[in-house]
């Protein structure tokens, strides 16, 4: 019967009497094209299983990766396999990738490899500890490239800094001995902690919690104090924690500073609540009523920059709606249309708006806020 | 006339159909949106009339902005269709009585509520975490990224398993240094940042969520550890504990550790908070802070811990915690460590040559028990294993000369 | 001649429309404007893409309802249909129990494939009903498997 195995089987093949020839492709001897052999990369390992090795030592040439980089070796652009630590190199498979066979450097002669997938790494330290304090303190001092180049720009900044923060603090100190009736030492740790919270309001924090924060850091500050043995005992220590919280509840009940450093009367929460309510509604009547009178401008400026209320945040938002660029188009005589160019006034603010309903452009003069 | 506009509001959408997800009787305030944005989801954006986009903030950039054609049309018709569905969830959930089936419900009810999808997208910093459609967003949220991007630095710079075995996170661990002025380093901290000492010369804020509804307050422990710290003895790292909170009892409102609650509550730290100060020429450092839930109060204290010395290991096992997340930061030498070393007292830092010495581990000095040493039984098998391999590698030199 | 081309008759006038190699699609620009376009659909490769829709936070949530309502009356009308069909099967399964308790004969005589020199049957394998009709509509040669 002819079925496909007998014909694929040659031994079965009913017509097998065919007989394969085949020529050859290159001549014997003499040619130009065999004789390109070239001599041996030398290749393969160079050190075996629990030899020791130190950094850098090669443990295998190979073309591709036969074997694999384990722990503690690396591989380099032509699949050299290096020792990166000193140990005993070893041959093994991992179970992460069971197709694959590596070599690795083992730190010590009595471990395997790989080591078990959840245990922590076992690292070499290797660094030698300078003991000389004058050479030690040379190396600490020492800068690389990057960092010297960019000295005179972190001194720059530092000092812009200090400058602006004696600025502010003197600003302070100076309204603080006009308007209040504190000493000299007094002024000093509330002008302090007023700059403090002014940092604090600048990135975005909230005046209640920028006065918590200052009063924990100052807190943390003496608590770590006399853990160093600067107060005699724990009641010294103690006082000047209950002092300062005194002070700091009192001074916050009297002077309160905004994200721009200005100082102001504290506020109270409640009154606060009804003061934004307040302004709100006094702005909204005053955006339906006067936007188009002149005067307008600065009573809302005033009215959003009120010293306390509101924060950035709110202030901008604030002023992206009450204060626009232009006096929205919709608001009866904030715009009006211009029919020949020639007759338009000089100054004007001259605009072509499109209208989606007539599907055309007309020229209008724009009002600003006045 | 921009008051006309307001007081329409969502009169257009119609009478017949009903309005589950407008009833503020039944469902939390916080399940709506703000005023202004109520006006602009539930009306045409035509900032022509003065009545355009609410959540931009610049008149001329309102003007600007056009809504593509029939999108308000087509919202009304699907806001109908979807709270008619809301609509028979909340009325299963009246005759429901499992509360896990309630939540189930709960979440099904408001899960298409555009004004519920809203502050999710765009407000997800104060969300109202008692109600579980926000818990459930937000987990969705964290899962998306947040999740994926610390599981990527764990493993990349094996916190995992240098300090404990493996994680698998529940629980979204932020965290923050409050003291901050520097504008670089104010907000949440990317896992694995590289942070100079002066900022994070305070304890941190910690924001643990779990996602998990909390009837009453649960228990965490936080532990901060450094596994880089040089052993000289043994040539190797060595793990000090710098931060240890235990009985931290949070819940779905108040999840966040502040160190201002902590001043008055000094018998939940088990250890004070110590920044990593890095020594100059050694690698990084790494702040690994782990949280935990506990089972039950713990009784560890302050005297427990009696060394900065510590085995995370033993001490999860021992107290039996289950870590529900984790967070890192790492830290080099720099110009702000010795000023940081004086604040909390300790002597002046120490100085390592640039360049390493071959000089082997000290075994003797160990601390750690190394369960993968050879013995009368691996070794046979090890050994057979390695010959083999070892003959794949000569086949390559013997290739390599025949050629 | 006739068979290349047509001739149509307006207003007593022969036109003769006759038939050759196309050369000129309708619409089809001279050779220099056909350069200019070659080289601006070269140069301006990211106006082929459509442009990236720039949505408002409300019209986002906007959008984000519409597909949400879409997939749920997509989904309504799947299991408006699953139940159907599943209703529908229950039904046949449930008149073939009956069948077979009452009359086995009938019931092996339903079950079994229609002898057709007998009884002259829609061959319901010829084509699976399609919304489109086929690219060949009707089989003319065919004839049922045996």
């Amino acid at each position: 019967m002819l079925s496909l195995r007998n014909i694929l089987e040659p031994s079965r093949n009913v017509f097998n009497t065919f007989i394969q020839v085949r020529g050859a492709k290159k001549r014997a001897v003499g040619s130009r094209t065999n004789n390109k052999d070239s001599a041996g990369r030398r290749l393969g390992p160079k050190k075996h299983e629990g030899n020791f090795v130190k950094p850098g030592e090669i443990i295998m040439r190979q073309r591709g990766t036969k074997i694999h980089p384990g722990d503690n070796v690396k591989i380099g652009k032509d699949h050299t396999i290096y020792a990166v630590e000193p140990g005993y190199v070893r041959f093994y498979y991992d179970p992460f990738h069971p197709l694959r066979k590596y070599v690795g450097v083992a730190l010590t002669n009595d471990i395997m490899l790989p080591k078990p997938h959840f245990e922590p790494r076992l690292r070499r330290f290797g660094y030698v500890r300078v003991s000389k304090a004058l050479e030690a303190k040379e190396i600490e001092d020492s800068m690389s490239r990057k960092e010297e180049l960019a000295q005179p720009r972190i001194n720059q900044m530092k000092e812009a800094t200090i400058e602006m923060e004696n600025e502010f603090k003197s600003k302070f100190r100076n309204y603080l001995s006009k308007e209040t009736k504190m000493n000299e030492k007094e002024v000093t740790e509330a002008s302090e902690r007023l700059y403090k919270i002014y940092q604090l309001l600048k990135s975005n924090m909230s005046l209640s919690e920028a006065r918590e924060q200052c009063t924990f850091e100052t807190l943390f500050n003496m608590k770590l104090n006399y853990k160093k043995g600067e107060y005699a005992n724990e009641q010294e220590y103690n006082l000047s924690k209950n002092n300062y919280i005194q002070f700091s509840e009192l001074l916050d009940s009297k002077i309160a500073v905004d994200f721009e450093g200005n100082l102001y009367n504290s506020i109270n929460v409640k009154s606060l609540d009804k003061l934004k309510t307040e302004i709100k509604s006094e702005l909204e009547n005053l955006y339906t009523n006067e936007i188009l009178k002149t005067g307008y401008k600065s009573k809302v400026e005033n009215l959003i920059k009120t010293p306390g209320v509101f924060n950035e945040d709110e202030q901008t938002k604030l002023s992206y709606k009450y204060l626009p660029k232009v006096i929205p188009y919709h608001i009866n005589g904030s715009i009006t249309k211009i029919n020949d160019l020639k007759q338009v006034p000089k100054g004007s603010n001259l605009k072509q708006i499109y209208d989606e309903k007539s599907k055309s452009a007309n020229h209008y003069i724009i009002k600003t806020l006045g | 006339m921009i008051k006309t506009i307001q007081n329409k509001s969502i009169k257009s959408l119609g009478k017949r159909f009903v309005r589950v997800w407008a009833d503020t009787s039944k469902r939390s305030s916080s399940l709506n949106v703000a005023e202004d944005i109520k006006s602009s989801l539930f009306n045409e954006i035509t900032p022509e009339n003065g009545n355009g986009a609410a959540s931009i903030p610049d008149y001329e950039s309102k003007l600007r902005y056009h809504s593509p054609i029939g999108i308000h049309e087509a919202f009304e018709e699907s806001y109908k269709i979807l709270s008619e569905d809301a609509n028979v969830k909340y009325q299963q959930l009246e005759k429901e009585t499992d509360p896990k089936k309630i939540e189930n419900l709960q979440i099904e009810a408001e899960q298409y509520n555009p004004e519920v999808l809203y502050n999710a997208e765009f407000n997800h910093d104060s969300l109202n975490k008692t109600q579980p459609i926000y818990r459930q967003l937000l987990q969705k949220k964290w899962q998306d990224k947040d999740l994926m991007i610390l599981m990527q630095r764990l493993e990349t710079m094996h916190v995992i398993p240098d300090t404990l075995p493996t994680l698998n996170p529940t629980a979204d661990v932020k965290i923050k240094f409050n003291h901050n002025t520097d504008p670089r380093f104010i907000g949440w901290i990317e896992p694995g940042t590289k942070l100079p000492a002066f900022a994070v010369s305070q304890p941190p804020t910690i924001q643990i969520n779990d996602f998990e509804n909390k009837n009453q307050d649960e228990l965490y422990t936080v532990l901060l550890v450094n596994p880089d710290v040089p052993d000289l003895h043994a040539n190797t790292y060595q793990t000090n504990l710098h931060y240890g909170l235990v009985n931290i009892s949070l819940n779905n409102i108040n999840d966040t550790i502040k160190p201002q609650w902590l001043l008055n509550n000094e018998d939940c730290i088990i250890q004070d908070y110590l920044p990593l100060t890095p020594f100059k020429n050694l690698p990084y450092q790494r702040a690994c802070l782990w949280v935990f839930k506990q089972n039950g109060r713990s009784e560890v204290t302050k005297k427990s811990i009696k060394s900065r010395s510590f085995d995370i290991g033993k001490f999860v096992t021992q107290n039996n915690l289950n870590p529900i997340g984790a967070h890192l930061w790492r830290q080099e030498f720099d110009r702000s460590v010795n000023s940081i070393r004086e604040m909390y007292g300790l002597p002046k830092g120490e100085v390592f040559l640039k360049f390493r010495h071959d000089e082997p581990i000290n075994t003797e000095f160990l601390r750690i028990e190394l369960p993968y040493k050879f013995n009368n039984e691996n070794r046979h098998k090890y050994e057979k294993q390695a010959s083999e391999i070892e003959a794949v590698a000569e086949k390559e030199h013997n290739e390599s000369e025949s050629n | 001649m006739f068979s290349k081309s047509t001739i149509l008759n307006t207003n007593n006038t022969f036109k003769v429309l006759v038939r050759y190699k196309r050369t000129k699609g309708s619409g089809e620009v001279n050779a220099a404007t056909q350069k200019i376009v070659n080289q601006l659909s070269v140069l301006s490769a990211s106006r082929k893409q459509p442009k990236l829709l720039n949505l408002c936070n409300e019209d986002l949530i906007k959008h984000k309802t519409i597909m949400n309502a879409w997939n749920l009356f997509k989904s309504k009308k799947n299991l408006k249909r699953e139940e159907q069909l599943r209703k529908q099967y229950e039904s046949m399964k449930n008149a073939m129990e009956d069948l077979k308790n009452t009359n086995k004969h009938l019931y092996k005589l339903a079950n079994s494939k229609p002898n057709k020199k007998e009884v002259d049957l829609f061959p319901i394998e010829m084509r699976i009903p399609t919304d489109y009709p086929p690219t060949i509509p009707w089989i003319y040669s065919y004839k049922p498997r045996k």
